[in-house]
């Protein structure tokens, strides 16, 4: 990148962010590897050599087969092996992707919905509104998110469904920060005065106005927070929280191949963990990236 | 009497063997919910128990297990007369008396926030009095001939401290003036607890000095913590692991056949259950499980020998009942359960189930070695004859309320027989649940069958061996043919310690430091 080079003519500023975000290789590798991951997850069903959640079609005799074996019939390979049940890691792996990927998207995407509308209440009301939301937001984010999402999956109990919403009853108040603390700053801006004295109302200039200019940190926040939630989710399941035991996330495969760890069985635990670091690892390239060309001073 | 002489010459061999005073560090799979002895009947609770307390009555006439009574007789079917020891002191210097028998055995009675209680091992007293500081008259309401049995799993507390202290007060080691071989140091909850030995206590003194109870619930973080040298021994070793231990030459392997059962046990509750619906997800209007050929068919899907060798390598055997063979107690009639697929799918299509159901079954996770696992490979069986099946693993510490109070349809629970004979699982877990006869403490399935209690009773008051082990064969019979729990294995015990230390079982399955020596 040469500080001489002459400017490319003017353009739209969401075009000129997409050529910088594609400056960076690392970022194009991460973004590869997410729609490699995202398009394996939703074609799972149909690519996916066994469907690992239908106890039908797993066998106990297959319990924990090295990568490369034939199963007990002799009609196919598993070419991760199989786990404790017999179950065959590759398609374990391609519909564990699926929870993850599920739990990390739709948290983060309502929390960011219902996070982002807050913060904007609570900076265009101000007054108490905005110190009784701030508070909450405040011991939210004081709370141990770990502790909250265990002793809430104990109460409501497991399954992807409550998963999401404990992700999200944790994580909107990221959003809500920053989308207030933002909305401050733009609210002062000359262009919202100007919409005031054209006479707009108040919600057309939130929704209007000032969201769309406190949009590009909420997209590098939830972009963030996706990988947060999928390890989150990885963590509740690793701990036995998360989703049933015959319905294997990635945090639970990992977890069942912990305990043959010490019998040389690696491969349980070890290519759920690898394709867990991966998704995490491409979505935080995604999101470093983003918040780079976003960040005006960020970005060189 | 007999007892003393026991006691007597295992002294003498103890002290002989005794050397040097040496620290030893214990990794337990079973937590501890509390230090008052008297507050839930669970391994982990025995284990520490058996530490500072001592019960009236041995436990196991084969391990150094001390006990308060000296001897004891049968005055008529009814009435007994115990003698304590001469020596037996509480850890405070004031000697162990009748009193504190009684206070004992009133207060096991209730003890709140119980969620396995004593209770069944007193219900047949009907009174207990000091006829003198040193000799206790127990009174039952029915011919028990089992009651040294019974007694010998009550640990006995202090009335002196105990009468105003409450389970808080035992956590905090303020209650904890013991009679047993060692002290409390330290006890974090969840953690450790830290005891060193009662220099002052009355019977044999065992080789550790300071011992350290570590709870590692995980099996893999247990072997890793032995190998890592953390701590010396280990219980309960994970199945996976075994091959890899027995390889290796700074570790000993100590393996013996047990007695702990895994056992199902379906619900009889009437109502709708939740975890039981058609094959649509919508609820059924009355259990299926109350049909006893749903539950036959369920108990023969099971590839029991299969699950035995595959999913739990080796550490286990296959059970037909709740004892395993060559025990006081174990029918040899009722033979291997067969697995018949086919029977199975019949049985379910005459009982009005033909494209069968849905079921979740619930397992505690960590608590009974390899049982989720297990539960996934029934599931599978289950599966296959279309009762479509989905496990839930559950930590203990929900698990044991919800399934105490009957809201699963498929519990699992581990029984230790710790009494080493058949009626122990008729009282807690066979027996119709009530709490005022102290029976089915631990019945999570709610099954109840009249023959069996009559039997139970029957048998409770026999003192004649050969026929009361006659009526404990016909109870395993009407059990087994009312499918009233699914039996599925006898776990081996499994100890791992560093090279050079020794673990020798006790007949009743303990796992306690008193088992480990140096070699």
């Amino acid at each position: 990148m040469s500080v001489i080079a002459p400017e490319a003519p003017p353009q739209s500023p969401l075009v000129d962010k997409l050529r910088a975000f594609f400056r960076s290789p690392l970022a194009v590798l991460g973004l590869v590897m997410a729609l490699g991951f995202g398009l394996v997850a939703v074609l799972a069903p149909w690519i996916a050599p066994q469907n690992p959640y239908d106890l039908m079609q797993i066998d106990v005799m297959d319990a924990r087969l090295p990568p490369g074996a034939e199963n007990f019939a002799g009609d196919m390979v598993y070419a991760m092996g199989t786990d404790g049940q017999g179950r065959d890691l590759l398609s374990a792996i391609m519909y564990g992707l699926r929870t993850s990927l599920t739990v990390g998207i739709g948290s983060a995407l309502i929390a960011g919905a219902v996070g982002t509308l807050l913060g904007l209440i609570a900076a265009y009301a101000g007054g108490s509104v905005d110190a009784l939301l701030m508070r909450l937001v405040d011991l939210i984010m004081a709370l141990p998110s770990i502790l909250v999402a265990l002793l809430m999956l104990a109460a409501f109990g497991r399954g992807v469904g409550n998963v999401v919403l404990v992700l999200v009853l944790m994580e909107w108040a990221y959003y809500a920060r920053s989308a207030r603390g933002q909305a401050l700053v733009e609210s002062q801006r000359d262009y919202v005065e100007a919409a005031r004295g054209l006479g707009l109302g108040s919600a057309r200039i939130l929704i209007r106005h000032i969201l769309p200019n406190c949009l590009p940190p909420l997209i590098v926040i939830g972009t963030l927070q996706i990988a947060r939630a999928i390890t989150l989710e990885a963590t509740l399941s690793f701990l036995g929280l998360g989703v049933p035991v015959t319905q294997p996330s990635l945090g639970l495969l990992v977890s069942n191949g912990f305990q043959y760890m010490l019998s040389g069985d690696y491969w349980i635990s070890f290519f759920p963990g690898l394709t867990l670091l991966c998704a995490i690892v491409s979505i935080n390239l995604i999101a470093d990236r983003l918040r780079e060309v976003f960040d005006p001073r960020a970005l060189t | 009497m007999k007892h003393l002489a026991i006691s007597t010459a295992l002294a003498a061999s103890l002290i002989a063997t005794a050397v040097a005073a040496q620290d030893l560090r214990f990794g337990y799979t079973d937590p501890i919910s509390s230090l008052d002895p008297q507050l839930n009947n669970h391994a982990g609770d025995h284990n520490a128990g058996q530490m500072f307390w001592a019960a009236l009555t041995p436990k196991d006439t084969k391990g150094p297990v001390p006990w308060l009574a000296e001897s004891w007789t049968l005055i008529d079917p009814t009435t007994w007369e115990f003698k304590i020891r001469d020596n037996a002191n509480w850890s405070d210097g004031t000697p162990v008396t009748a009193d504190d028998i009684a206070f004992s055995y009133a207060r096991v009675r209730d003890v709140p926030g119980s969620v396995a209680s004593f209770r069944g091992f007193v219900r047949t007293i009907a009174s207990v009095e000091a006829k003198d500081p040193k000799t206790v008259i127990i009174k039952t309401n029915v011919p028990n001939p089992l009651l040294p049995t019974n007694l010998s799993t009550v640990y006995v507390v202090s009335k002196h401290v105990g009468e105003t202290a409450t389970t808080e007060d035992y956590n905090s080691g303020k209650a904890l003036i013991t009679q047993g071989p060692y002290k409390l140091e330290s006890y974090v909850p969840g953690d450790r607890v830290v005891m060193t030995r009662n220099e002052e206590f009355w019977g044999t003194r065992p080789e550790w000095k300071t011992v350290t109870f570590r709870y590692i619930a995980n099996p893999a973080a247990r072997t890793a913590a032995l190998l890592a040298g953390d701590v010396d021994v280990i219980d309960k070793v994970s199945l996976s692991d075994l091959q890899s231990l027995r390889e290796n030459d700074k570790v000993t392997v100590h393996d013996y056949p047990g007695l702990r059962v895994l056992l199902l046990q379906p619900s009889f509750n009437p109502a709708p259950n939740p975890f039981i619906t058609d094959k649509a997800g919508k609820p059924l209007d009355k259990n299926p499980l109350l049909d006893q050929r749903v539950r036959e068919a369920l108990n023969i899907a099971i590839n029991r020998d299969l699950i035995a060798d595959r999913v739990l390598r080796g550490g286990a055997t296959v059970a037909s009942q709740w004892m395993p063979e060559g025990t006081f107690g174990y029918d040899p009639e009722t033979g291997p359960i067969a697995f018949d697929v086919d029977r199975a799918k019949a049985l379910l299509a005459e009982a009005g189930y033909p494209d069968g159901f849905k079921l979740t079954m619930h397992v505690p996770g960590e608590r009974y070695p390899m049982a989720p696992e297990a539960a996934q490979a029934i599931a599978q069986f289950w599966t296959r004859i279309g009762v479509e099946t989905q496990v839930e693993v559950v930590p203990f510490s929900v698990y044991s309320g919800k399934a105490n109070a009957n809201e699963y349809a498929m519990a699992t629970i581990a029984w230790g027989n710790g009494t080493g004979e058949g009626t122990y699982a008729m009282t807690t877990i066979l027996g119709t649940v009530s709490k005022e006869k102290g029976l089915g403490a631990s019945n999570w399935g709610r099954y109840s069958s009249a023959e069996h209690d009559r039997l139970l009773e029957a048998a409770t008051s026999e003192f004649d061996d050969a026929k009361r082990e006659a009526i404990i064969r016909d109870a395993v019979k009407v059990v087994s043919k009312d499918v009233g729990v699914i039996p599925l294995f006898h776990y081996k015990n499994i100890w791992a310690s560093r090279k050079g230390l020794k673990v020798t079982p006790w007949t009743s399955d303990r796992s306690v430091p008193m088992q480990v020596t140096s070699e």
